[in-house]
């Protein structure tokens, strides 16, 4: 390593984590204030950026996530910003809000029909009745691992859920929301049975948009053969491929843990469905990261201490189209299985090298997360930079490119 | 059950011809120049070209004695008066070798019935359905069981013991010219005959695998839609000498492997699971049992329900029995009573060995349909993976394979097979499990299916111990520090980062 000696804090006590630090040779604080990285969970991040707490980040100090994250993180609030984003661009004619000769969006399709509830609830009723056979999946806003989550294709199933809680649906004060979504009921089954993608996004900056892609990622299946039977609506093993739901299945191995590295399934892909739709459907899931982070990047803090390792979720149907099912703060650094432990470990250890190079303390100018000159860093590699080609010292007063319009 | 097919038959011919001639009502052409334009005209004469190419494949382009005698007498009424390699079948020249076969087959023979025992089962028995007349039995957990050599017929350490084993009788063994553990002195391809023969991996000619520039693939796929649409396999396997882009593999393998795909192949098909529905196995239990085993590769796990059908489905199948280049040892014969012939047992002709299905999964990832992943998983066992397991004095048997392998690390790299002698390290202890399961479970499956291409391409098996050679030379330097076993064995523990195509240019043209 660099000799670079620096001080990590981390709430979580995983090994990737700690391991990663310690073979750099930086030692471990549990001192409060006294850290460079703190690797810390979404609650202290909160009370970090409290304003009543009137705490400031020191000039080397590194924190793992932005302070309101949760504009892409939580459910609700990504399908707000993805339907704001969108209004936007077809308003100011953006090439980006290009349409097919069909109507539909070339570009920012990139989530299933969804409305928030309950505020959304009769817009979300116009359209159900629009299509009387389709499923729906209602999920709540700031759980995560699957939890809570319940498949819906009939109206008064909503209802009967409502009642559970003793209140009348629309006049719900809830405690939390929920997003109802168009159930995509056509995944792409491979072996009979239904996966999601698990996909690593690392950003450093938001304002100019810097994006680093993971090129490994992996394919998370459910252990159960997948039917879109109503008689197993309810069996969350078939249609949920969260690992915490998949475990509990008798079929669970822990030897490959139900995940298989992308780079495999983008082999079978391309042997089973050819080289022009597979390319094709990697390529829109870049442009699903890119949309995505773009729809944010007028509302987040761009604080130069934060990075943040997002953790996407993306399902393809049987046409080789994939969709975002959500955007993780957290994504899990457990490891279930001897390749996913090394997966984990490259990730993270790429990830330290991207936001602390060997040059970081040297040049009191250059501090913050967002140091990296390089193109690609380990498995990393840059998929967009909207700073490129400019003068780094004036980066903080430009405007993000892309959504500006020349006249 | 399935005879050959026959694609074109007299039938096909005239039938052309007679429509042609009914279609024009004045013939201004001499039927002689007609007919060759016809048959262009209908495909005929690729089809034609393709059987007969087939036909001599078969019979190894009548290269040895052996196959051209065997089918001049083939329709001999009494053979009484040939010599016996005429009669015999899988006749084996090397009178040690035969030794050696005879020996494997009583232990082959030996280990059947110790599995059937353990199971409980007969080889071959109807399926209970609940009916009154079959008696039920309580199917054994065969995780109970404690000597876990009855639970396989057999496996690479077996086969590789017998491999050593096999002895010249009128060997001296006054001058020792190799140092390798194959005591049989087969002889193998000289470095010029490696280079010659393939030719096609050379540095100066790009390759899938090594050149994956956009330019170069478009170039193949272009050539391989084009070599698709003409339909004539000879230029189809020379093509793949250069590696099949991963989108045309299935078509590629397909055509050359003249899988058709039509309503008879999937009634087959059908037939198949018909007979797997009806009558139990021994070794089914067996093979489903290490199934999970092979499966917990996270490679291959999602594929398990196709594995297992497949394996299952193999195992019935007296094609297989037909058509196989080699027999890994002689076929039993399933017995009613006390001498009631039934058929030969498995009716495919071939016992597992341990962990079989290992060889099913990669051919998963060929395609989405269950029947075209068996009908070219068995036109690969049938060519190439039987003879992997084969005992005989062919160079592409497994003693073959073994002595090219040190041969070929003898020849360049001396002072490191000599060193692993002198710590007494048998490196083909080492890449013996290699060839055994062609690298499935070692590589990475587009590495994998890159040999695969070349291995189907160059018509040979003889790759497998070229890349376990190349892959020695490779590391030779590290090999040379090592100071014991521990150190050696980890050196080849994790083959995952190796790429075939550049090894194996470096390795054949490159390396001196």
């Amino acid at each position: 390593m660099s000799g670079l000696k620096l001080r990590w804090k981390s709430d979580f006590d995983k090994q990737c984590i700690i391991h990663n630090f310690e073979k750099r040779g930086w030692t471990r604080c549990t001192n409060d204030d006294d850290w460079h990285i703190y690797w810390a969970n979404v609650w202290n991040v909160k009370q970090i950026f409290n304003p009543d707490t009137g705490h400031r980040l020191g000039e080397t100090q590194l924190l793992n996530h932005f302070p309101n994250h949760y504009e892409l993180t939580r459910k609700d609030l990504m399908v707000k910003n993805i339907k704001r984003f969108k209004k936007d661009m077809e308003k100011e004619n953006n090439p980006i809000a290009a349409k097919d000769k069909d109507g539909n969006y070339l570009y920012l399709d990139i989530i299933p029909t969804t409305y928030i509830l309950p505020g959304d609830y009769t817009l979300f009723v116009e359209e159900f009745r629009k299509n009387k056979s389709a499923m729906w999946i209602m999920k709540p806003c700031g759980r995560a691992q699957g939890k809570g989550i319940f498949l819906v294709n009939k109206l008064n199933q909503l209802k009967k859920w409502a009642t559970c809680s003793k209140l009348p649906f629309q006049t719900l004060s809830l405690k939390e929301s929920y997003v109802i979504s168009r159930y995509i009921e056509n995944p792409l089954l491979i072996g009979g049975r239904k996966f999601d993608l698990r996909l690593y996004v690392l950003v450093t900056s938001y304002r100019p948009l810097k994006i680093w892609w993971y090129n490994t990622g992996f394919a998370r299946f459910c252990n159960e053969k997948y039917t879109a039977d109503i008689a197993e609506l309810d069996n969350m093993t078939i249609h949920l491929t969260n690992v915490a739901i998949q475990k509990q299945s008798d079929e669970y191995n822990d030897k490959h843990g139900g995940k298989w590295s992308t780079n495999n399934l983008r082999f079978y892909l391309e042997m089973t469905h050819g080289k022009g739709p597979t390319d094709k459907c990697f390529d829109d899931i870049f442009n699903i990261v890119t949309v995505s982070l773009k729809s944010v990047t007028s509302v987040m803090i761009n604080d130069k201490h934060c990075f943040e390792c997002y953790g996407y979720d993306v399902l393809i149907d049987d046409n080789l189209r994939p969709t975002l099912i959500e955007v993780n703060a957290s994504p899990s650094l457990t490891s279930t299985s001897e390749g996913d432990r090394v997966l984990k470990m490259g990730l993270l250890n790429d990830a330290f090298n991207i936001i602390v190079p060997p040059d970081w303390l040297d040049d009191s100018s250059k501090h913050g997360s967002n140091t990296c000159r390089e193109k690609t860093v380990g498995g990393f590699s840059l998929l967009l930079d909207e700073g490129a080609g400019e003068d780094r010292s004036k980066k903080n007063s430009k405007k993000t490119p892309g959504t500006a319009l020349w006249r | 059950m399935n005879k050959s097919r026959t694609p074109i038959h007299s039938g096909t011919f005239k039938k052309a011809v007679k429509d042609e001639l009914v279609k024009k009502k004045d013939i201004n052409e001499d039927l002689n120049s007609l007919i060759p334009k016809i048959m262009n005209n209908h495909n005929l004469d690729t089809q034609i070209k393709n059987k007969v190419q087939e036909i001599m494949e078969k019979n190894r382009y009548f290269k040895d004695n052996i196959t051209v005698a065997k089918n001049q007498f083939k329709d001999c009424v009494d053979c009484s008066f040939l010599p016996a390699f005429y009669k015999e079948k899988d006749f084996e020249p090397l009178e040690s070798v035969a030794n050696a076969k005879k020996i494997w087959n009583e232990q082959i023979k030996y280990k059947a019935n110790v599995v059937a025992r353990t199971v409980r089962k007969p080889f071959i028995s109807a399926k209970a359905k609940g009916g009154k007349d079959v008696p039920e039995v309580p199917p054994i957990d065969l995780k109970e069981v404690d000597d876990p050599s009855c639970m396989f017929i057999f496996d690479q350490n077996t086969l590789f013991d017998s491999v050593l084993k096999v002895n010249s009788i009128n060997y001296a063994g006054v001058m020792n010219l190799t140092w390798g553990s194959v005591k049989l002195q087969l002889q193998t391809m000289s470095v010029k005959e490696m280079r010659k023969k393939f030719n096609e991996l050379n540095v100066t000619l790009r390759q899938i695998g090594v050149d994956d520039e956009k330019s170069f693939i478009d170039e193949r796929l272009l050539q391989g839609d084009k070599l698709l649409s003409k339909d004539f396999r000879p230029l189809l396997i020379n093509y793949a000498r250069r590696g099949v882009p991963p989108s045309l593999r299935c078509r590629v393998y397909k055509k050359i492997f003249n899988i058709e795909m039509n309503p008879r192949d999937y009634e087959y098909y059908k037939s198949l699971n018909d007979h797997f529905s009806k009558w139990d196995l021994c070794i089914d239990d067996i093979c489903n049992f290490d199934t999970n085993e092979v499966i917990n590769d996270e490679k291959y796990f999602i594929f398990q329900d196709f594995i297992v059908q497949v394996t299952n489905l193999f195992f019935r199948d007296t094609w297989v029995l037909e058509n196989m280049r080699s027999k890994p040892h002689a076929t039993l014969t399933a017995i009613i009573g006390l001498d009631k012939e039934v058929g030969p047992f498995p009716p495919n002709g071939v016992l597992p060995c341990k962990h079989f299905s290992k060889f099913v999964c990669p051919f998963c990832y060929i395609s989405t349909s269950p029947e075209d992943i068996y009908f070219i998983f068995r036109a690969f066992y049938a060519k190439y993976i039987c003879q992997l397991h084969s005992l005989n004095s062919d160079s592409q048997g497994i003693i073959g394979l073994c002595k090219l392998f040190e041969d070929l690390l003898q020849t360049y790299e001396p002072e490191v097979f000599y060193y692993l002698n002198q710590m007494g390290i048998n490196p083909l202890k080492t890449a013996f499990p290699w060839i055994f399961n062609m690298f499935i479970g070692y590589l990475e499956v587009s590495e994998l299916f890159l040999l695969f291409d070349r291995i189907i391409g160059f018509d040979t098996v003889e790759i497998i111990p070229i890349l376990a050679a190349a892959i020695f030379v490779y590391r030779s330097t590290l090999i040379a520090n090592c100071t014991s076993q521990e150190e050696f064995e980890e050196l080849f523990y994790d083959l995952s980062q190796i790429k075939v195509i550049p090894l194996l240019q470096h390795f054949l043209f490159l390396a001196s």
